[in-house]
C-alpha cells in the first residue's frame, strides 16, 4: 500500500492520472518505453491495493512460470512436456490458496492473510504462455514483456483476456489514433464510466431477494429482484471492460478482445456463453473444454460419446462456477449453467432429429420460437444469478413465498 | 500431401459433422460462418479430423487454429513431419 494513497480504482483520480501518463508516453516519440509503461503502472497500482507480504507472494506466483516458459519459447520438442504440466499444477494450487476458498483456505489457519488482485486473470495469460510457449517463438519474449503481459492494468481490473501473439501486436501499433478513432475510443470509455460508476450502483440496491421477505412482496417486487441483479452485474462488467478498451484505444492498442455481444438476447445457454464474458469462454474452450472432453472420448467406446461430452459440459461449467467465486454459491451457478447447456443441446439434437436440419433453421426463423428461446433463456440466466450474492435461507424463503401455494 | 488434397479430404468430415451436404469449405472459413459450428460441434470435427487423417493435434495446436485455412496449414505441417 502507497501511505496517503488508497487503492488505484478506475473511478478515481489516481486511475485516471495513470492511464493519462500511458496516453501522453503513446503519443510521444519515446513510445518505445510503452511496454515498460504498462508494466509500472500495473505494479503501481497493485502496489496500492497490496501489502508487502501480498507482494512477495504475487512475486513468488510470477517468477516460476516465467523461468520455464522462457526455456520452452519456439521450442517444439518441449510441447507436450511434462514440466508445463507440474508448473501449471503448482500456480493452480498456490491460486486455490491465495484465492482462499472457503473449502481451502489453508492460510487462514496459519492467520496469513494473503491476497493478489487479478490473481485469476494473471493466471489465465500464464497458463496460455505454459501451454503454448512451444509454438510462439516467432514472436519477442522477454522479462519486460512477461510483466507487461501479466500486470497490465486491464489484467487486473476486470480482463479481457488476450492472447500473447493479440498482446505483440497491440504493442506494436501503439500511437495517437486518427481523429475519429479517437473521439470513439473516448465515447467508448466515458460510456463506460457511466455504466459501471452511474447506472450500475442504481440497480444493486434492489437486487437482494431477502427484501422479498417482506409479508406485502408481490410478484413486481419479485421480477424486480429477479432482474436487477443481472442488470447490474452487466453494466458494471461491461463498463469497466469498457473503459480498459476505450484506454487501451486511446492509446492505439486495438487489439484487446471484445467480452460482450448482447448476452442476454442469447438463444440458448450455449449461445449465452459466446456472448457474455467472452474472451473466458474462449480460454476455457481452448485449455479446458476442448482438450478434456477429446481426451474423454478418444478413451471411452463410441456410444459413449454423447455422455462423455455431457460429462465434460459438467465438469467445466463446474470449474467456470469456482473460478466466478469463493463460496458454494459459485458451484451451484456453475452446475446449473453446466445443465442449462446439456439440457440445450440435447433438445436441439431431438429437433433435428424430428425436423431435420433445413426445418430446425426454418424454425430458429420463426419469430414466435426466436423470442421465446430469448425469454427462456435470459429467465434462466436471471434465476441463475440469483445463486450468486444470494444466502441459500433467503433463496429458499423467497421461492416458498412465490412458488410454492 | 498438398492443399488440395488436404481440403478434398477435410470436406466430407465437415459436411458430415455439420450436417450439411452443400457447405464448401475456404480458408477463410470460421465457426461464425456455419451455424451449427458450436463448442460441441467443434470436438466432434476435431476428432472427425484425426480419424480421417490418422493424425493427433496437441492441446496447443488446437488453440491456434481460428478458421480452415489454418487447420489445413496445420494438417499440412503435421503430415509432412510425419
Amino acid at each position: 500500500m502507497i501511505p496517503g494513497l488508497g487503492p488505484i480504482a478506475p473511478s478515481g483520480i489516481a486511475f485516471l492520472a495513470l492511464m493519462s501518463g500511458l496516453v501522453l508516453l503513446a503519443w510521444s516519440p519515446r513510445r518505445d518505453l510503452f511496454m515498460q509503461a504498462l508494466a509500472l503502472t500495473g505494479a503501481v497500482m497493485a502496489i496500492s491495493w497490496l501489502g508487502p507480504r501480498d507482494l512477495l507472494a504475487m512475486l513468488a506466483f510470477q517468477i516460476v512460470p516465467f523461468i520455464v516458459v522462457r526455456r520452452m519459447w519456439g521450442n517444439k520438442q518441449a510441447a507436450a512436456g511434462q514440466t508445463a504440466v507440474v508448473v501449471i499444477a503448482l500456480q493452480i494450487v498456490l491460486f486455490l490458496i491465495f484465492k482462499r476458498y472457503a473449502w481451502f483456505d489453508v492460510l487462514g489457519s496459519i492467520s496469513l492473510p494473503v491476497s493478489i488482485i487479478g490473481i485469476s486473470y494473471i493466471l489465465f495469460r500464464q497458463i496460455h504462455l505454459l501451454i503454448e510457449a512451444p509454438y510462439l517463438g516467432h514472436l519477442p519474449f522477454s522479462a519486460g514483456r512477461y510483466m507487461a503481459f501479466t500486470l497490465s492494468p486491464w489484467t487486473l481490473i476486470a480482463g479481457p483476456i488476450q492472447r500473447y501473439d493479440g498482446f505483440c501486436k497491440g504493442l506494436a501499433e501503439i500511437g495517437r489514433p486518427a481523429n475519429d478513432k479517437l473521439l470513439a475510443a473516448l465515447h467508448r470509455t466515458v460510456t463506460g464510466l457511466i455504466k459501471a460508476f452511474v447506472l450500475a450502483p442504481v440497480l444493486l440496491p434492489s437486487a437482494d431477494i431477502g427484501l422479498l421477505g417482506h409479508p406485502s412482496s408481490n410478484w413486481l417486487d419479485f421480477i424486480i429482484v429477479l432482474y436487477s441483479y443481472p442488470a447490474y452485474l452487466y453494466l458494471n462488467f461491461s463498463g469497466y471492460v469498457d473503459v480498459v478498451i476505450g484506454v487501451a484505444r486511446t492509446c492505439g492498442f486495438k487489439t484487446l478482445p471484445e467480452n460482450f455481444n448482447h448476452p442476454y438476447l442469447a438463444r440458448n445457454v450455449r449461445d449465452f456463453w459466446t456472448c457474455w464474458h467472452m474472451s473466458f469462454g474462449i480460454w476455457v474452450r481452448h485449455y479446458v473444454f476442448t482438450p478434456l472432453s477429446t481426451a474423454l472420448i478418444r478413451r471411452a467406446p463410441a456410444q459413449l460419446a454423447g455422455v462423455m461430452m455431457a460429462v465434460t459440459v459438467m465438469v467445466t461449467f463446474y470449474l467456470v462456477g469456482v473460478w466466478h467465486g469463493t463460496t458454494l454459491n459459485f458451484v451451484a451457478f456453475g452446475l446449473m449453467q453446466g445443465a442449462g447447456v446439456v439440457i440445450s443441446a440435447f433438445f436441439e439434437q431431438i429437433l433435428r432429429r424430428f425436423l431435420g436440419r433445413q426445418g430446425l433453421q426454418a424454425l430458429d426463423k420463426n419469430k414466435l420460437f426466436h423470442g421465446a428461446s430469448i425469454f427462456i433463456t435470459l429467465n434462466f440466466t436471471c434465476l441463475s444469478f440469483l445463486l450468486l450474492e444470494n444466502q441459500p435461507a433467503d433463496l429458499a424463503r423467497a421461492f416458498q413465498a412465490f412458488f410454492i401455494p | 500431401m498438398d492443399s488440395a488434397a488436404i481440403y478434398e479430404k477435410l470436406t466430407p468430415v465437415f459436411r458430415d459433422v455439420l450436417d450439411d451436404d452443400a457447405l464448401e469449405l475456404t480458408p477463410a472459413l470460421t465457426a461464425k460462418d456455419v451455424d451449427e459450428w458450436d463448442s460441441l460441434t467443434h470436438v466432434r470435427l476435431i476428432l472427425s479430423v484425426e480419424k480421417a487423417l490418422g493424425i493427433h493435434f496437441a492441446t496447443a495446436e488446437l488453440a491456434q487454429f481460428e478458421n480452415v485455412g489454418q487447420l489445413a496449414d496445420m494438417i499440412a505441417d503435421k503430415l509432412g513431419d510425419a
